[in-house]
């Protein structure tokens, strides 16, 4: 993006701003969709099906074979196993699309409001009555790296490692024992562990990583972003219904992106990208762009991203995930109406 | 006996690793900032985050053993206060949006209107308030107190953080060692840091917010203390919904 002075080519003076600024979009396509993915998370390797097999293998014999030592060598392998079906259970972790509701997707229905010739407009430092429109034409993504952190994941391995360890000391004595008892007991201790780490990896992401999904798509798709910034646009802006002949110029305001990605340093950001297109009869069009997000090096006039651990937002039934995304189109109208404010001037 | 060693080397190491968590164990909801006014067309909500300037107090970290010779090696807590109060300034700055005064620099420049020493001991006090205290109703020498450093610094409030590391001292590893480790599992859980960070309304001297965390383990300045402990501060009113 390159911003340059504007002013030398601008033929009607009626519409000419001094010292406003004309912002270029070089190097991609103007309403083109959601941001860059981040390349870190499309590099995870996962342990291929054998390997895991093999650790299960490993585990369950080392349990399964009568000698303590292997036993024990058996609690040193749950982890890794433990590791191992956690990561064949993470979602996807490069780009969950959330599936489009009428409310969120709003390309062909955008807000404007035709009321018999009646528009929303708005007439800032007295440059003319101007056009207000804003619309979506993306659906809400979430950019996910793991819905489960790496801190539950530790106290599952540790839990783990010290319920398997504890619940040896019981069992083991049992192995000494000869004849039928022992064989048994070895068999109901190696297939006891195994379920447990099973069942901790599975309820962990089966139950907490989706359970987790389902509130934040309900989240992001519950929240009427289009509505959200074209109120608080009227709000700074001052628009009010204005007839359609009035209009000498237009507001293109569309959100190109919204919804939550994960950071580099692994916390979860709430995003939104907007794009203006500013058309006045006579002058170039004016485009630019408020992202606010976890896009580095940042803008001046905007605020840092909220970022922060994943069940943060998501306590209280997502209340403050919520809060984030209406806070960032509050944010994003009111960078608008301020940059507007400096160009017409 | 082996499976006995075995379970103990687990039980310690759940002990070693510990875990850190913040939580937020005071926020006021009626918070009034005296620094700026919020444009009028502005709907946004928060608390603590009204208080967009702040000024940070030095931090007040209790240490032990007190004597660094009495560590095994270097102690953990070596430079951390100043470490904690630096992270925290950070991090208000770069990632909640807070603009943070850091009173300890300014008053060694001379800039902050009272010396070094008066500064240690306006931190004392407001620490000692934040533990003791009741928040809604301040004593009269700490609302003084603080609307002072306010006024003069410009600030909405004060942040004070304070805490206490612990580090295994010689006298711990020479008991546990003569002991045959019988008293390790509890020197191990008597190490550790544990903070506390709260949030003064300039205006009015009252405690607003406070966070505490407690961390396990050896003191790390590499374990991002301040960031644990100040995670869960909310965002501060961005500057331009101000007038």
């Amino acid at each position: 993006m390159r911003q340059v002075p504007y002013g030398a080519d601008c033929k009607e003076q009626k519409f000419c701003y001094k010292g406003c600024l004309r912002v270029k979009i070089e190097s991609e396509p103007i309403w083109g969709g959601v941001p860059p993915r981040q390349k870190h998370m499309n590099n995870r390797h996962r342990p291929p099906l054998n390997a895991r097999g093999g650790l299960l293998f490993v585990c369950s014999f080392s349990f399964f074979a009568g000698r303590l030592y292997a036993k024990i060598a058996g609690i040193f392998f749950l982890p890794l196993l433990v590791w191992a079906c956690n990561f064949a259970a993470t979602p996807d972790p490069t780009h969950v699309e959330v599936p489009v509701t009428p409310l969120a997707n709003a390309a062909d229905q955008a807000v404007p409001v035709a009321r018999q010739g009646v528009l929303l407009g708005f007439n800032l430092n007295e440059v003319g009555n101007i056009h207000l429109q804003v619309k979506s034409d993306v659906s809400p993504t979430l950019q996910i790296a793991s819905y489960t952190t790496g801190r539950e994941q530790m106290t599952l391995l540790v839990g783990c490692l010290v319920a398997t360890g504890a619940g040896l000391v019981f069992v083991a004595p049992l192995a000494t024992v000869p004849a039928a008892v022992g064989p048994l007991a070895n068999t109901m201790a190696g297939a006891g562990a195994s379920a447990v780490a099973v069942g901790e990896a599975w309820s962990l992401d089966s139950l907490l990583g989706s359970g987790r999904i389902k509130l934040l798509k309900d989240v992001v798709t519950s929240v009427d972003l289009v509505a959200g910034l074209q109120g608080a646009l009227e709000r700074f802006l001052g628009a009010r219904d204005m007839a359609l002949q009035e209009m000498q110029g237009g507001l293109d305001v569309v959100i190109a992106g919204y919804g939550f990605q994960t950071a580099k340093d692994g916390e979860t950001c709430c995003f939104i990208d907007v794009r203006t297109l500013l058309k006045i009869p006579g002058c170039d069009q004016q485009e630019d762009r408020v992202f606010l997000g976890a896009e580095e090096p940042r803008e001046p006039d905007l605020p840092p991203a909220y970022c922060t651990d994943l069940q943060r937002f998501l306590d209280e039934d997502g209340a403050l995930a919520r809060q984030a995304l209406t806070d960032n189109a509050e944010i994003a109208a009111a960078v608008i109406a301020q940059r507007l404010q400096r160009r017409l001037r | 006996m082996m499976v006995f060693r075995t379970t103990t080397v687990l039980s310690l190491c759940l002990l070693v690793l510990g875990c850190a968590s913040a939580k937020i164990s005071r926020s006021s909801k009626e918070v009034m900032p005296v620094s700026y006014e919020l444009l009028e067309s502005a709907r946004i909500v928060r608390s603590v985050g009204k208080l967009r300037r702040l000024a940070a107090l030095p931090v007040q970290l209790g240490v032990s053993p007190e004597n660094p010779k009495g560590c095994l090696g270097a102690c953990g807590w070596v430079g951390l206060d100043r470490l904690i109060e630096e992270e925290a300034i950070l991090f208000l700055r770069d990632k909640r949006g807070y603009e943070v005064v850091a009173l300890q620099d300014a008053a060694a420049g001379g800039n902050a209107g009272f010396s070094p020493e008066e500064l240690s001991q306006y931190a004392r006090m407001l620490a000692t308030n934040a533990r003791e205290g009741t928040p809604d109703q301040p004593p009269d020498e700490v609302v003084t107190l603080v609307r002072r450093v306010g006024e003069r610094t410009g600030v909405d409030g004060l942040l004070v953080i304070q805490g206490k590391a612990t580090d295994m001292g010689l006298a711990e590893w020479g008991l546990a060692y003569a002991s045959f480790s019988l008293t390790l599992p509890l020197s191990l859980m008597r190490m550790g840091v544990s903070l506390r960070a709260d949030v003064f309304e300039a205006k009015t001297g009252r405690n607003v917010w406070t966070s505490t965390l407690s961390s396990g383990g050896v003191p790390n300045a590499s374990e991002h203390y301040a960031m644990l402990l100040l995670g869960p501060i909310e965002p501060a009113v961005p500057r331009v919904l101000t007038k």
